[in-house]
């Protein structure tokens, strides 16, 4: 912040300074014509703000206004009788009838928490067996092939790296177990056995973990059956590196080992520092009956606990979206021990019934939640700064912003790549259209032309 | 003569309030509920409801600041039970440096300042609050403050910052306008 840009020369412009401090800033502005030309600007700003500030005429209805102003004694009755209203005592039939549902409702609950609990296990029994417990040791950590004869991922696939490197990958790789504790004797916290890749593998934390309404494989869910998508932030990888630590950490990287660490005990998850955060929803350049968001969280590179991984839940409205898909999520690191980093998720939703356009009012098709984000920049009031709203204002993409359609072209190249689950119509060159109408004017790091070059050559080497 | 009495006082006080503030304090509810009108006439009602229950004597003295912060914290109230309350902070992300020519520079703009208003509503919540507290409800910082709960530091810093991304935004319109 220069001395052109600061509060007090927007207070001094708009009369706001005391005697003193407005005396004191009158002769610094009379030796500096940039100062005096910002303090100008301001002041034609607020001027014209203030001469064509919409007129105020609405008026209270007139039974509203007859209630205040001709019968202010029946008012203050009405009000006193309101709230003892209030403390009334409910009747005991009424207590009675509630205390009779809750206990069904509970017992309900709980039967039928059982069935699906057996009915849950009989089916996934196979799957059960992999997590049976196993010792701490590295070498023991492999079940026995006669336990687990469909184990979906064993322990040998994650305790050497060459294995790990050089094994397809389909699937995401289970990179932790815990201990089930069935005896009632675990009662005493097990110790947990974490099995530690390299990064190339670490996809996730244990799946069991993971919500069953995660979307993999780019697949569209419809709302119907699920309205949440959930993604997690994790700010150590936010964090500056610089290229000497870079290199430290580079020579330092262990093959993998197997690593038996106690569970710390429960504490409050601290919280996460965000700058701000935005939603935003323009319509689909590779297919006009869906819609894309970008959500953007801009966040400071240094966190009170780095390697905690925060949940991020975004959720959608049925009655705006029919279907959706997660497209990506990327996490930009601070380019500066001081700078912000960036975490970036986007989707593609087909809207309930007919899209939404720019004509429209504006709709909340969706939030997102993140329970410990807390602002660091003081918010005005009782604001929430663990929900954001999604609001779609029917923007086509034509009218998106330069970088909006610029990460639109990257996700879609990354679905080209993946080959799957996209419209026809996304292909190289909707991609160079996306890329270079957006490179126009703002590419002062040269990665917009090093991307059309990267999509120039796909195309090419694909005889395209 | 004998001393008014405190409902005749009170009554007064609204009255005086109710011609003073009643279509400012509808349009400014009007505002923070996303334009519901009906419910910011509610809200404005109930307002006043709680004047008729307010000692006059300590109410008279900040009588704008007071209406103002009641009636914003009903429209809050409100918005916390539909679950719309949010708080879209885009300052950081919007922000860049911006050396075309300011809009006040230019001899063509004055049709541009009647979009200011529309263009108000790409600011964040609490920018926008500050900004109409300030220009559309003369308030003075000190009232904001009071109003909003702020401190003067952070009101002044907030109108300072609304008003940079608001003249950027009005030099967007004018560079597409001339374009």
């Amino acid at each position: 912040m220069n001395s052109n840009d600061h509060p007090d020369l927007t207070a001094f412009a708009l009369g706001e300074l005391d005697a003193e401090h407005s005396e004191a800033m009158a002769q610094w502005i009379a030796e500096n014509p940039s100062a005096r030309a910002e303090a100008d600007a301001t002041t034609t700003l607020g001027e014209r703000l203030r001469h064509t500030a919409p007129p105020a005429n609405l008026r209270l209805h007139p039974q509203q206004r007859a209630a205040l102003l001709n019968g202010p004694q029946r008012v203050r009755q009405l009000v006193a009788a309101a709230s003892q209203g209030s403390k009334r005592r409910p009747s005991t039939l009424r207590v009675i009838v509630t205390s009779i549902g809750r206990m069904a409702a509970a017992a309900a609950l709980i039967i039928g928490g059982f069935l699906a609990g057996t009915h849950f296990a009989n089916r996934n029994a196979p799957a059960i067996a992999s997590t049976k417990p196993a010792p701490p040791e590295a070498t023991k950590t492999k079940a026995p092939s006669s336990e687990a004869p469909v184990a979906p991922f064993r322990a040998k696939e994650i305790t050497s790296p060459a294995l790990a490197e050089a094994a397809p990958a389909p699937a995401p790789v289970v990179v932790a177990k815990s201990k089930p504790a069935p005896a009632p004797k675990a009662a005493t916290p097990a110790p947990v056995t974490v099995a530690f890749a390299p990064p190339s593998t670490l996809q996730e934390p244990a799946k069991s973990a993971m919500p069953k309404t995660r979307i993999l494989n780019h697949a569209f869910v419809s709302t119907s059956k699920a309205t949440l998508s959930h993604a997690t932030l994790l700010p150590a990888e936010t964090r500056f590196v610089s290229p000497k630590s870079e290199a430290l950490s580079a020579a330092a990287k262990l093959p993998a080992t197997v690593k038996t660490i106690e569970p710390a005990p429960r504490t409050k998850q601290p919280e996460l520092r965000i700058h701000s955060w935005k939603a935003e929803v323009a319509s689909c350049p590779w297919n006009e009956a869906h819609r894309l968001v970008r959500l953007t969280l801009q966040i400071p590179s240094e966190q009170e606990s780095p390697n905690t991984r925060y949940p991020l839940q975004v959720s959608f409205d049925p009655n705006y979206v029919r279907s959706f898909r997660q497209l990506s999520q990327r996490t930009i690191a601070a380019s500066a021990a001081d700078a912000p980093a960036f975490h970036i998720l986007w989707f593609e939703f087909q809207p309930n019934g007919q899209a939404i356009n720019a004509t429209r009012e504006a709709k909340m098709i969706g939030s997102v939640t993140i329970p410990n984000a807390l602002f660091t920049t003081p918010a005005a009031g009782p604001f929430d700064s663990t929900r954001l709203q999604i609001v779609d204002r029917g923007t086509a993409w034509t009218a998106a912003r330069e970088d909006f359609l610029f990460e639109t072209a990257v996700a879609g190249f990354g679905l080209l790549l993946k080959g799957e689950n996209h419209s026809p119509a996304l292909n190289h060159s909707l991609v160079l259209k996306l890329a270079q109408h957006a490179a126009i004017d703002d590419d002062r790091t040269g990665e917009r032309a090093k991307f059309i070059k990267l999509v120039e050559d796909a195309r090419q080497m694909a005889g395209l | 003569m004998p001393a008014p009495s405190p409902s005749s006082e009170s009554d007064a006080l609204v009255r005086e309030a109710m011609g003073l503030y009643e279509s400012q304090l509808i349009a400014y509810a009007a505002n923070i509920l996303a334009g519901d009108i009906e419910r910011a006439r509610d809200v404005v009602q109930d307002t006043f409801l709680r004047l008729f229950q307010a000692d006059p004597t300590r109410v008279r003295e900040n009588l704008k600041a007071w209406l103002y912060t009641v009636c914003r914290n009903r429209a809050l109230d409100v918005l916390r039970k539909d679950h719309r309350l949010d708080l879209g902070d885009e300052d950081k992300i919007l922000s860049f440096t911006d050396h075309r020519p300011d809009p006040s520079q230019s001899s063509d703009t004055s049709e541009l300042y009647d979009r200011a208003w529309t263009l108000l509503e790409q600011l964040s919540k609490n920018q926008q609050e500050v900004i109409r507290l300030k220009f559309h409800h003369d308030c003075s910082y000190k009232d904001i403050a009071r109003i909003t709960g702020l401190s003067m530091g952070n009101v002044g810093f907030l109108m300072h910052v609304g008003l940079k991304k608001l003249r950027t935004l009005l030099t967007e319109e004018l560079s597409e306008h001339s374009n």
